[in-house]
């Protein structure tokens, strides 16, 4: 995992530093009170223990999951702080995960807007501190706190066959959404397809990121289409 | 010598299993329970709620008892179990832990809008449970609605 001079201060990074919607990356840990996770009193969470060029590859992940959109995705806490309260969330990468159980990462859904500091959380000890699964878990998790309900498969006759769709192919071509377990698959997407409640309840990942509320909109082209 | 070569290799083929199994350890993905009890099956789906008679809440300190009559046939008696930090002057939260619904976390928040208005939101929610509540202003008013869990809290 590197030397410990490598956890001294994770490097400032900012994926689109002049929009206002933010969701920011915390590494260094954190001390938590007052929010819906305070079931027990204060929480007090350890760091990622990940180094800086493990926590510059999962920045770069989950900025490249948000790239369409016109959010900044960041690891500098001032940037949380500036960003409007109703429009930010933190992801907290911990160690600490006993005090929840075992999971990949947990939110609320809808808590970007609450504007209350709930954060969620992805537990990196129980993703073996491997980069890519906790990026999935970032993009996961600050995914449900914008609205998103998971991405599930069902069969022909519509009964749910995973909660969590885990996609298809193999290797370098191999996909999941992001909504559903993307761990075990090369490439990951935001996806329209099947949440939990039914085969037929559409989840349009793009819509529910984009929606209002959230005050996120689609970064402009660069490329505009052509005839 | 022949035993430390053998004890060498012993401790190698035990380094070895021990990373193997760590790299094999399933990855925590764990099937959300839809059949969880109900801990709020006697109460209607939706309720108004007077938040200005909750503002009181906020000066109760972490460890006292408090009785917040919601609605009519819903009084919740329960102990601050946190609040938010006194620095944060734009946002107060409380959390009150159920004594009488067991299970359940009342989750209080008052934000300062940028007018000079207050708005409210919050929850009453057990994770060991399938419903729960949260609170939403309606038509200019709040209300108290019932929902699942996992349109709260998911993984």
């Amino acid at each position: 995992m590197g030397s410990a001079a490598l956890f001294a201060q994770a490097p400032i990074l900012n994926s689109h530093p002049s929009a206002q919607p933010t969701i920011f990356l915390d590494f260094d840990g954190q001390t938590l009170s007052g929010t819906s996770w305070n079931v027990n009193g204060p929480l007090y969470l350890g760091p990622s223990n990940m180094n800086n060029d493990q926590i510059t590859e999962v920045f770069n992940r989950i900025a490249e999951d948000y790239r369409p959109f016109n959010v900044n995705i960041t690891t500098d806490s001032s940037k949380y702080w500036s960003a409007p309260a109703r429009q930010r969330m933190r992801v907290i990468f911990t160690i600490s995960y006993e005090w929840y159980g075992r999971a990949g990462g947990v939110a609320y859904v809808n808590s970007f807007t609450w504007g209350d500091n709930t954060p969620c959380f992805v537990f990196t000890g129980l993703l073996g501190y491997n980069t890519k699964n906790v990026a999935e878990a970032g993009s996961h998790e600050a995914g449900h706190t914008l609205g998103l309900r998971h991405q599930s498969r069902y069969d022909p006759v519509c009964n749910k066959t995973e909660e969590y769709n885990s996609g298809n192919g193999s290797g370098q071509i191999a996909w999941a959404p992001i909504m559903g377990v993307g761990y075990y698959r090369n490439q990951t997407t935001w996806h329209n397809g099947p949440n939990p409640y039914g085969c037929t309840n559409a989840q349009d990942d793009l819509a529910v990121i984009t929606k209002t509320a959230n005050g996120i909109t689609f970064r402009t082209d660069d490329h505009a289409a052509t005839t | 010598m022949k035993i430390l070569k053998s004890g060498a290799l012993c401790v190698l083929l035990c380094f070895g299993s021990v990373c193997m199994y760590a790299q094999n350890e399933p990855l925590p993905v764990s099937t959300p329970d839809y059949n969880k009890p109900k801990l709020f099956a006697d109460l209607p789906d939706k309720f108004t709620v007077d938040v200005k008679a909750l503002e009181p809440l906020f000066d109760v300190e972490e460890g006292q008892s408090v009785n917040v009559r919601l609605t009519g046939p819903f009084n919740y008696h329960g102990t601050v179990v946190s609040k938010s930090s006194p620095k944060n002057f734009s946002t107060k939260s409380i959390v009150i832990k159920s004594t009488n619904r067991q299970g359940a976390v009342l989750t209080f928040t008052r934000t300062l809008n940028t007018d000079g208005t207050y708005s409210y939101i919050g929850r009453i929610l057990s994770h060991k449970h399938s419903d729960a509540f949260e609170i939403e202003e309606e038509k200019g008013q709040y209300v108290l609605v019932k929902k699942h869990l996992y349109d709260i809290f998911n993984e």
